[in-house]
């Protein structure tokens, strides 16, 4: 994500950039969440 | 009674009485429409010459005692992200300006056929996500109605029409009716068809209705009643995170509203939200992101122009989700939606402010939906009901979830008759 990041910025002017940074930082805390909490649904094999 | 302040149970009663002639009804939406939208701005797309045919067949059938079903002759609002036959539909989206469906969608259809008629077509934000369109609060024109469903909420708040369609996935009905002061029901997500709805997160989205009484939005939904009511209903207060993002004034007058209604002899107790509940925003937003990716993946690709900075952020970072992680907050939600349902061992209903505050300030942004996305997450049947004005003079609205539709109908309609709010909106 990083790398789509520094490409990013490259295309973007800073403003778009910055969104998109800060975009992305949610998406990765996100995703750490979700992967970090017991998958246990109780109806899966 | 002016014809535009009947509810649709009112109007379609007096028009099966032969009291309200569906033509006068239509004519006084429209001069409604005439007068006071060139400053709320709700609608995108009217047919008048269409209304007032289809005003006319409705007159005809009524004056030989033929009625088409329960809505017949009652002109209505739809959000446009719904497909309308032979009537321009445009998400809201430049590229989409002169797009002319040749179907209708299956809830507009079903709606046609029970005698409703279609009045026009409400201003959408940009393919319902968060970039405004043009559409102002009718209780104060400096305030945003919110969104997504912003024309739908407007048009029915300011008597323009007595109900309308919008769509939800993640708070696009119950805030708005909330910062405009009139009634929602979101049903549970395979309760109302899709079918014909331009998507935004297909595991996510829900028809939703706005009126302004329950007993509109029951009608609407489809909602049979019960026919033994298990009283005192259990009210579940929830803090926590909702106490947390609502603003002093909403939480105090949800507090107030509380203590309204245990004195009314509701049994009221405070919920509190199971360990999954933190998982809620990752979920929804790792959903969201992936599915409307997805969907505009090859529209977005050609014509990148017609897409505002929000959902165009939406789509660049959905493209980064693994499937793996897609899958996996697909599966969370399950866990997600398990946990929250055993709140329900306890309560009937679960209560929580329907926004963080009153409508802000200004339409370069349609509010916070903070207070709604946990409530979609979990597709139960959802309601938002007016209580209060906030000091500003704009309404202040709470949040009702059960697991029940029928259940929490009745609930609405007791909780309705303890608040008795008196509906505005007073500028226009």
């Amino acid at each position: 994500m990083r790398d789509a990041y520094s490409s990013a910025q490259n295309i973007l002017g800073p403003e778009r950039a910055e969104q998109l940074r800060s975009d992305i930082a949610q998406v990765e805390a996100d995703l750490e969440k979700l992967r970090a909490a017991s998958l246990d649904t109780g109806d899966e094999p | 009674m002016n014809p535009e302040d009947l509810t649709l149970a009112a109007a379609a009663n007096l028009i099966r009485a032969r009291s309200l002639s569906p033509l006068e009804y239509a004519r006084a939406l429209l001069a409604r429409i005439d007068r006071i939208d060139p400053q709320v701005r709700a609608w995108v797309t009217i047919d008048r010459e269409a209304v007032l045919a289809e005003a006319r067949a409705c007159e005809a059938e009524a004056a030989k005692g033929h009625f088409r079903g329960p809505f017949h002759g009652v002109p209505l609002g739809i959000k446009d992200i719904f497909y309308t036959k032979g009537l321009r539909t445009t998400m809201g989206a430049s590229v989409f300006r002169g797009f002319v469906p040749d179907r209708d969608a299956e809830v507009v259809a079903n709606l046609k056929r029970a005698g409703a008629i279609v009045l026009g077509k409400t201003v959408t934000t940009v393919f319902a996500n968060l970039d405004p369109g043009p559409t102002r609060n009718p209780w104060n024109l400096a305030h945003t109605p919110g969104g997504s469903s912003s024309g739908s909420a407007a048009a029915v708040a300011a008597r323009m029409c007595p109900a309308a369609l919008g769509t939800q996935t993640v708070g696009s009905v119950g805030r708005p009716a909330a910062f405009n002061g009139i009634v929602s029901y979101v049903p549970p997500q395979e309760r109302v068809s899709l079918r014909g709805v331009f998507p935004l997160a297909w595991s996510l989205d829900h028809v939703g209705f706005f009126a302004r009484s329950v007993e509109d939005l029951r009608l609407l939904g489809d909602v049979p009643r019960i026919a033994a009511r298990r009283e005192p209903f259990r009210m579940g207060v929830v803090r926590d995170f909702f106490d947390e993002n609502a603003t002093d004034e909403a939480k105090a007058l949800n507090d107030a509203l509380a203590n309204k209604l245990a004195g009314a002899g509701f049994e009221v107790g405070e919920a509190n939200l199971p360990a999954a509940f933190d998982l809620a925003g990752p979920i929804l937003r790792t959903i969201l992101r992936a599915e409307t990716s997805a969907i505009h993946e090859e529209l977005f690709r050609d014509h990148p122009e017609a897409y505002g900075p929000k959902i165009r952020s939406l789509i660049e970072t959905g493209k980064l989700i693994p499937a793996i992680d897609y899958l996996r907050a697909r599966r969370m939600r399950r866990i997600y939606q398990r946990e929250m349902a055993a709140l329900f061992d306890r309560f009937d209903v679960l209560m929580t402010p329907a926004a963080r505050g009153t409508a802000p300030e200004g339409i370069a942004t349609t509010g916070d939906p903070v207070m709604n996305g946990p409530w979609t997450l979990t597709n139960f049947p959802i309601m938002t009901l007016p209580h209060a004005l906030g000091a500003n003079g704009l309404p202040v609205g709470v949040q009702l979830c059960s697991r029940e539709a029928e259940l929490l109908f009745e609930i609405a309609g007791a909780v309705e008759k303890v608040v008795e709010f008196e509906a505005g909106p007073l500028q226009l």
